[in-house]
């Protein structure tokens, strides 16, 4: 059974742990890459973020994570990687993105781990609402907001 | 017939929901007409256009039951 990768709430500290030490039973594997992507406290007209709530178009989101995965197998030679991004709100300082990657030597790992986090930041329609103190929030900005080209988004609106 | 929408992120504030639903829109030109009545704040936002979890960068006809996600600039990770 294919386990998606959105998952509620932040990702514990713990469950990183575990899935390192689960992998010590695959002895060919001689590198991990793990990239973990916290909430941070930005300023924004002077206001503190406090945490993030993050929303998703679920199916495409799965799909798309999917069809990264398969990429990244194709392109590193890698033994195995997880993938796990949180839904819902995520506290500054906790972690709401996973990424972990093995493979039998260190570049394959490094590279694919890089890879596959730009890819889940350009490709996924996740977004984020920015929750101030005073139950104001911003919209999260997407980084590459000219990934969309203009040729990409439809005319005529 | 029936087409379902979804709106994400901003879109969400400014259409004031994050579905709904259209009746008789055959291609996404009409639906795109119909929404920039309904919905005149979506006139200077950039999104892309999902058809039943494809993305679609021509007029696209829409079967009954389809569903229509507005994406606006993904902010993941």
């Amino acid at each position: 059974m294919k386990k998606n990768v959105l998952t509620e709430g932040a990702i514990p500290p713990s469950f990183i742990a575990e899935s390192i030490s689960k992998h010590s039973s695959k002895k060919n594997i001689g590198a991990h890459s793990i990239f973990l992507g916290q909430v941070r406290n930005d300023v924004i007209n002077e206001e503190e973020v406090q945490a993030i709530e993050y929303s998703a178009y679920r199916e495409m989101a799965e799909k798309e994570f999917a069809i990264i995965r398969e990429e990244a197998f194709e392109r590193y030679d890698i033994t195995c990687m997880h993938l796990h991004h949180s839904i819902g709100k995520v506290k500054a300082g906790e972690i709401s993105l996973f990424v972990f990657v093995s493979s039998a030597h260190r570049p394959p790992a490094t590279e694919a781990c890089r890879w596959v986090v730009e890819a889940i930041k350009s490709r996924v329609p996740v977004y984020g609402k920015e929750l101030f103190a005073d139950q104001k929030y911003t919209w999260k900005k997407s980084e590459q907001d000219q990934d969309i080209k203009e040729e990409d988004a439809l005319k005529g609106l | 017939m029936k087409i379902n929408l979804l709106f994400f992120g901003p879109l969400t504030d400014i259409t004031g929901c994050s579905a709904t639903t259209v009746e008789e829109v055959k291609d996404i030109e009409t639906l795109l007409e119909k929404i920039s009545i309904q919905y005149p704040g979506l006139k200077n936002q950039r999104f892309v256009i999902a058809v039943n979890h494809d993305i679609v960068k021509t007029n696209t006809p829409l079967p009954d039951k389809s569903e229509v996600a507005f994406l606006p600039p993904y902010a993941g990770g």
